[in-house]
């Protein structure tokens, strides 16, 4: 097991956070291309939620410092994600 | 104030982080926000004049910005019409009384049918659909960002406009339907063309005989996606009080904001401090919500076909 600073951990991984930025990147311009799809943007969140989460997982895993209480709060920040951006799109 | 930085700050208190980013407290933010809906959705269907949907949707004011965009590229402005805006109110009722949200029925019945219905006798029509906007200047907008439906708007085709709006529950939404009609008829065309009078003979077939299909003589099917919006009765929902979109709207940017100034303090706290944490990664928490955060701007209200 290690721990990283956060400097150290974005110095170490930089890729990681890169790869991550693209993803959601190419997710948001979707979302933006969609705009008149609220079905279609919700798809997108929803997907750009789970590879957020998965994100997490292999992170955290290269880090060697991966377990449940960590997992959950990715999931909780997707489902804090998919719950905030749904609401919006169900009300409007 | 230390219950302050127990709630936003890296402390001691909260094991060098803040408490409200701790899984139990996210999933109390989840929970209560999820209860937050759940209540203002049965509140919408109970008290409707305290929590609904309110449109200040004038028909005239669709017209006139219609107008205005096609003198943008100067074009005639359009003529209202009082048989387009009754074929507009037509097919927005008939949305209602059938379930049905797009330009052909389940039925099959396109839009060409409620203009001949209505008496007019078109050479040229168009349809444009929205629904759930809350003010005209937002339904033109978004038109005016859609190729086929500013193909309708700015056509140069088209000499009258008819608009409806009416509000009822579509798939069991409350919904505001603004229906945009364009057409030009075929006695005008015929007048500044100098066609036969047989074309025009043709064209009047229908109305002798309704069918809920286009009569074949007639080219509206080469612009099947013209449209005009048409308002046949002005709504006006001043005494609903609140919207529930803008409702949800406020508390999700304000909640929004609030975790990324936190997620933002606490990547400072623990860079400064040189905090060496086993937790998930605050940083990328940042750049997700923020992510989120714009995505959740892009969200229109309201939706054109």
């Amino acid at each position: 097991m290690s721990h990283y600073t956060f400097e150290k951990d974005f110095s170490r991984h930089p890729l990681h956070y890169f790869i991550l930025l693209s993803f959601l990147m190419v997710g948001l311009w979707g979302i933006f291309w969609f705009s008149f799809l609220p079905a279609m943007q919700l798809s997108i969140l929803v997907t750009m939620s789970i590879f957020y989460v998965v994100w997490g997982i292999m992170h955290h895993h290269e880090h060697k410092n991966l377990n449940s209480k960590i997992v959950f709060e990715y999931l909780l920040i997707a489902m804090f994600a998919i719950l905030i951006f749904g609401s919006l799109l169900i009300r409007t | 104030m230390s219950l302050f930085h127990h709630l936003f700050v890296p402390h001691h208190t909260n094991n060098q982080k803040a408490k409200i980013l701790h899984s139990p407290s996210l999933a109390i933010i989840i929970g209560v926000f999820a209860l937050f809906q759940i209540v203002i959705g049965h509140l919408t269907a109970r008290f409707p004049l305290i929590l609904g949907y309110a449109s200040q949707i004038a028909p005239a004011e669709i017209v006139r910005l219609t107008n205005i965009e096609r003198q943008k590229q100067g074009l005639p402005a359009l003529t209202l019409n009082s048989q387009l805006s009754s074929a507009a109110l037509k097919k927005a009722s008939d949305m209602f009384a059938k379930n049905y949200w797009a330009h052909v029925s389940p039925s099959g019945t396109q839009p060409w049918f409620f203009i001949s219905q209505s008496g007019y006798t078109y050479r040229y029509a168009g349809e444009n659909l929205a629904r759930d906007f809350s003010d005209p200047q937002s339904v033109v907008t978004a038109w005016m960002n859609s190729p086929t439906h500013k193909e309708n708007v700015v056509n140069s085709r088209y000499q009258d406009i008819g608009v409806a709006v009416i509000d009822g529950t579509l798939e069991g939404r409350e919904t505001t339907l603004v229906v945009q009609m364009f057409g030009t008829k075929l006695e005008a065309l015929a007048k500044s063309t100098g066609q036969t009078a047989s074309i025009a003979v043709k064209a009047q077939e229908p109305q002798a005989t309704p069918i809920p299909t286009p009569v074949p003589t007639i080219a509206v099917a080469a612009y099947p996606e013209v449209g005009a919006v048409a308002m046949a009765e002005p709504v006006s929902k001043s005494l609903v009080r609140s919207s529930p979109y803008e409702i949800t709207k406020f508390v999700s940017y304000g909640l929004l904001i609030v975790i990324m100034a936190v997620l933002a303090v606490d990547i400072v706290v623990a860079s400064r401090r040189r905090l060496v944490r086993w937790t998930s990664k605050s940083f990328a928490h940042f750049i997700f919500i923020g992510i989120l955060l714009i995505a959740a701007t892009t969200i229109l209200r309201g939706q054109i076909i």
